[in-house]
């Protein structure tokens, strides 16, 4: 198969770098320019003694490498491989997914640029989201993105809290695409992800939904307990849960508002601002808006991590 | 849910909807909007242009020659690579990646030309120098494996520019095999791809006037092939009637062809070149992996 990219960027499904950069650069394996059929045969050992080059650059035996494929590959993507212009700044979503934001870098082009002011049509608002509405445009709402601003750094600042101390973050993103952020997210944090949909009654009823587990003990350090699991432990309950689609998740936020887990929400102008203890109103149906808000939330939280395992180092 | 990313034949020519509340809306916001929209290319940078935008580059072109041959050119290649690209999904790609891309599309033809074009004339530029470079040992280890010494590589090099009638590059490339070759290409020719737009071939030089065999075309086919493995490109010489026509005159190509020889940037030419690292040091250093 022919790949018609001579360079394809880091995408996770590339089974192999070298095999694109050796298809896309060509495919035939006897073809003119390596095997040289009707140029004047070169010989194998330099015409020069005099020279001192006893070898040929490539051993006979020791040809070129995966490894010296690959980073030749590389090299060559950096350098000779973006030479003709300069492209402008776009949007990478690979890039943006890998490596998101941090609450320190919120501004409101950020927000503007992934599409976070655009509320849904005005006949379907709920009114309880008045106060985060900035007006009317061809018939949606627009968000303030002011208030969003605010409002991710009040829940940047909870995510950051909860880690701090040691609590569990669950990560909730049911809709195509918010899987990858919401696994990276989570990573970040420690925490545990979903995005799938939430089984009713995993926290009410969670001896039958998630009992048969075994429960993991760390530290502080986040260590695991060198005894190991815990066998026949209660369930744990999440210590925040943020959600990225509250419409679809009502069951799993009615849940945590009847044992006491606070919540965190993207709430676009239809969704309902309390069923979440801290909403962030913005634009639920953007894949790269929820993406950020997620990114920057996994942010906070690595740094609320990071803070306390150092804390827990310092202190031992 | 965003748009899947297709390398269709007909790219859509439409800005990609960020919010699937209001497709219709936003079509429609970029038909009523006045707004300016930064163009996705734009004309890189080189390393030398302060001098060379005042000077010129010394002995090959002048201020003027340098003007046409880069300035004014690339940016006209540049915006009519923009006017075919923008706002397709071609927008944010490198010209090499365009390329490629479009190499066997024939409705894709002026695409591939000014992508394929923009990389090659960057790729010449990058390649000179306005003080003399003394050719490195990493490239003088490997002249004597394909010619006899590094004056019979000039002699080569320049005669195949040389009698190149029409406009088009003459490259010097690694083979698979490590062996230094050289390749010319006509037009906007490309050495990358699997060779559909190599343009490496002038009709009239083809023995198949009064030469009808079909074993001996068979033959050439198979050894000759209509793909290519890949190849490295060193450097590349620009052949185009327009780089020597201001200083050197329209029947000036010799004379130029060996100013550029003086001008090349070999360490440019050997930063190319891929180095191999047999004691198992590692040359890029991989983030670690949070």
């Amino acid at each position: 198969m022919i790949i018609r990219r001579a360079l394809i960027r880091g995408s996770r499904l590339m089974q192999s770098p070298l095999r694109s950069f050796v298809r896309g650069l060509g495919t035939h394996p006897q073809s003119d320019l390596s095997q040289g059929k009707h140029l004047p045969e070169h010989s194998q050992t330099p015409g020069n003694p005099e020279n001192g080059f006893k070898k040929r650059p490539i051993d006979e035996g020791n040809p070129m490498t995966l490894k010296d494929e690959f980073e030749m590959l590389q090299k060559f993507r950096k350098s000779t491989g973006t030479l003709g212009t300069r492209i402008a700044p776009h949007y990478k979503p690979h890039a943006a997914a890998a490596h998101p934001p941090a609450p320190q870098d919120i501004t409101l082009e950020l927000l503007l640029a992934a599409g976070a002011h655009l509320g849904h049509s005005t006949s379907l608002w709920n009114p309880g989201n008045q106060r985060y509405i900035f007006g009317i445009r061809q018939g949606i709402h627009i968000i303030s993105l002011e208030q969003t601003a605010a409002h991710l750094r009040r829940a940047a600042k909870v995510v950051e809290g909860v880690a701090r101390n040691g609590g569990l973050v669950l990560f909730v993103g049911s809709r195509q695409g918010q899987d990858r952020c919401v696994v990276e997210a989570a990573k970040r944090a420690g925490g545990c992800h979903l995005f799938e949909k939430w089984v009713p009654g995993t926290i009410t009823n969670g001896s039958r939904i998630v009992g048969a587990g075994a429960v993991i003990e760390k530290d502080f350090s986040d260590r695991e307990n060198p005894k190991g699991p815990i066998e026949n432990a209660d369930p744990i309950r999440p210590d925040l849960v943020v959600c990225l689609n509250p419409l679809e998740n009502y069951i799993m936020l009615h849940e945590c508002a009847s044992t006491n887990i606070p919540t965190i929400g993207v709430i676009d102008t239809d969704a309902d601002p309390t069923w979440v203890t801290y909403p962030i109103p913005a634009n639920d149906d953007s894949l790269r808006c929820t993406q950020l808000i997620a990114g920057i939330l996994g942010r906070a939280a690595e740094a609320g991590r990071l803070a306390r395992i150092a804390k827990a180092e310092t202190q031992l | 849910m965003s748009l899947p990313f297709i390398f269709a034949r007909r790219a859509p020519r439409v800005l990609p909807s960020f919010t699937n509340a209001t497709p219709h809306l936003m079509q429609q916001w970029r038909r009523n909007s006045t707004m300016h929209i930064a163009p996705p290319q734009s004309v890189p940078p080189l390393n030398n242009i302060g001098i060379w935008a005042e000077e010129g580059v010394k002995g090959v072109f002048s201020k003027r020659a340098f003007d046409t041959a880069w300035t004014n050119y690339q940016r006209g290649l540049v915006d009519n690579l923009n006017r075919l690209i923008g706002g397709t999904e071609y927008a944010n790609m490198t010209p090499l990646d365009i390329a490629v891309v479009s190499a066997r599309q024939a409705d894709l033809a002026a695409v591939f030309n000014y992508a394929s074009q923009a990389h090659n004339n960057h790729f010449f530029f990058e390649g000179l120098s306005s003080s003399k470079v003394p050719v490195p040992e990493s490239i003088m280890t490997r002249i004597p494996f394909g010619f006899a010494s590094e004056q019979a590589l000039r002699t080569e090099l320049l005669t195949t520019a040389s009698k190149m009638f029409g406009n088009g590059w003459v490259w010097l490339v690694l083979d698979q095999n490590r062996y230094l070759r050289i390749l010319c290409t006509y037009n906007a020719g490309t050495p990358y791809g699997a060779a559909y737009r190599r343009q490496d071939t002038d009709l009239n030089t083809r023995e198949t006037l009064g030469d009808v065999n079909a074993m001996t075309d068979s033959i050439r086919q198979s050894t000759q092939g209509s793909n290519s493995n890949w190849a490295i490109p060193l450097l590349n010489i620009n052949c185009w009637e327009h780089a020597w026509l201001e200083d050197f005159g329209i029947n000036g190509k010799d004379r130029y062809l060996e100013a550029v020889w003086e001008a090349i940037d070999w360490n440019v030419v050997a930063s190319r070149c891929p180095v191999l690292y047999r004691d198992g040091t590692p040359s890029l250093r991989r983030p670690f992996s949070r």
